[in-house]
């Protein structure tokens, strides 16, 4: 009878694991992309979460910077990209510098 | 019967600029001509804007020519790695000898000028100068160019110039 629950316990414990791995992978950093391309951020807003990395890639034939009050990711020649892994909560809106038509949005929650 | 439409089309704008008609080859310009073409113009602007550079203190002025040298720069330098890439040679001709006989004169005559006199015919000149080259790149240039890699480049520039034309006119209305 003990060995009978023991078993049960055990097949309920089994069943639960994958539930587990895969809330566990939700929280794993995530890796986001901003295509820097005809003048413009897309996408233009990105959520992300503490920890995740963001990359601009710069499509155009100008160079560009995405640039926030925080951070600054200094010129973009064409094909040449820059990385940032956001840490803190918050809203960020960034621009060129050089062109500051282009506005982008990176929200952390 | 491209190449007739593209020589009247770029004889009209060349003369519309008062660069001279003769100056465009019979039979219209080919991809190296054009590619030549184009580079000059980008180098001029850079001359404009170091000129610029040199004589204003205008923030608004300054920031529009450092943008100029650093965007034609990068356009010119994407040309150059497209050519070397292709093993082609950009080939000098009449218009680009126009341009540059034109470009001098201007850049003379804007030397002698000081203060706002010289921000408003600097942006006034960028202004013409980009509505010109914008027309002719699009209207005939790229419909004339075979090579499919120069055609996308060019396409890019183009996107690039309409930037700077908006960004000048801009420039034109805070300098009156």
């Amino acid at each position: 009878m003990v060995a009978g629950l023991w078993a049960l316990l055990a097949f309920a414990l089994v069943s639960v694991s994958p539930g587990a791995l895969s809330a566990k992978t939700t929280t794993k950093p995530q890796e986001h992309v901003v295509e820097i391309h005809h003048f413009k951020f897309s996408p233009a807003t990105v959520e992300a979460k503490p920890g995740d990395t963001i990359t601009w890639k710069n499509l155009d034939a100008a160079p560009h910077t995405a640039t926030a009050k925080q951070w600054d990711s200094a010129k973009l020649n064409h094909s040449q990209s820059w990385s940032l892994k956001v840490t803190d909560k918050g809203t960020f809106e960034y621009i060129c510098t050089y062109h500051p038509a282009m506005k982008g949005k990176v929200v952390v929650k | 019967m491209i190449r007739n439409l593209t020589r009247v089309a770029a004889a009209a704008l060349l003369a519309s600029a008062t660069i001279s008609a003769p100056a465009m080859a019979e039979e219209g310009p080919t991809d190296m001509q054009i590619a030549h073409i184009a580079y000059t113009a980008g180098t001029l602007d850079i001359r404009y804007a170091h000129l610029a550079l040199a004589k204003s203190n205008n923030p608004e002025v300054r920031k529009f020519a450092e943008l100029m040298i650093q965007d034609h720069a990068a356009v010119n330098d994407l040309a150059v790695g497209l050519l070397t890439k292709l093993g082609a040679s950009p080939e000098d001709n009449a218009t680009s000898q126009q341009l540059i006989a034109d470009a001098s004169a201007k850049l003379n005559a804007m030397a002698q000028m000081q203060g706002a006199e010289f921000d408003r015919a600097y942006a006034a000149n960028e202004l013409g100068y980009h509505q010109f080259v914008n027309k002719t790149v699009e209207t005939a240039f790229i419909p004339a160019v075979d090579n499919k890699e120069f055609k996308d480049l060019l396409g890019q520039a183009l996107e690039i110039f309409k930037v700077h034309e908006q960004h000048a006119a801009h420039m034109v209305r805070v300098l009156k």
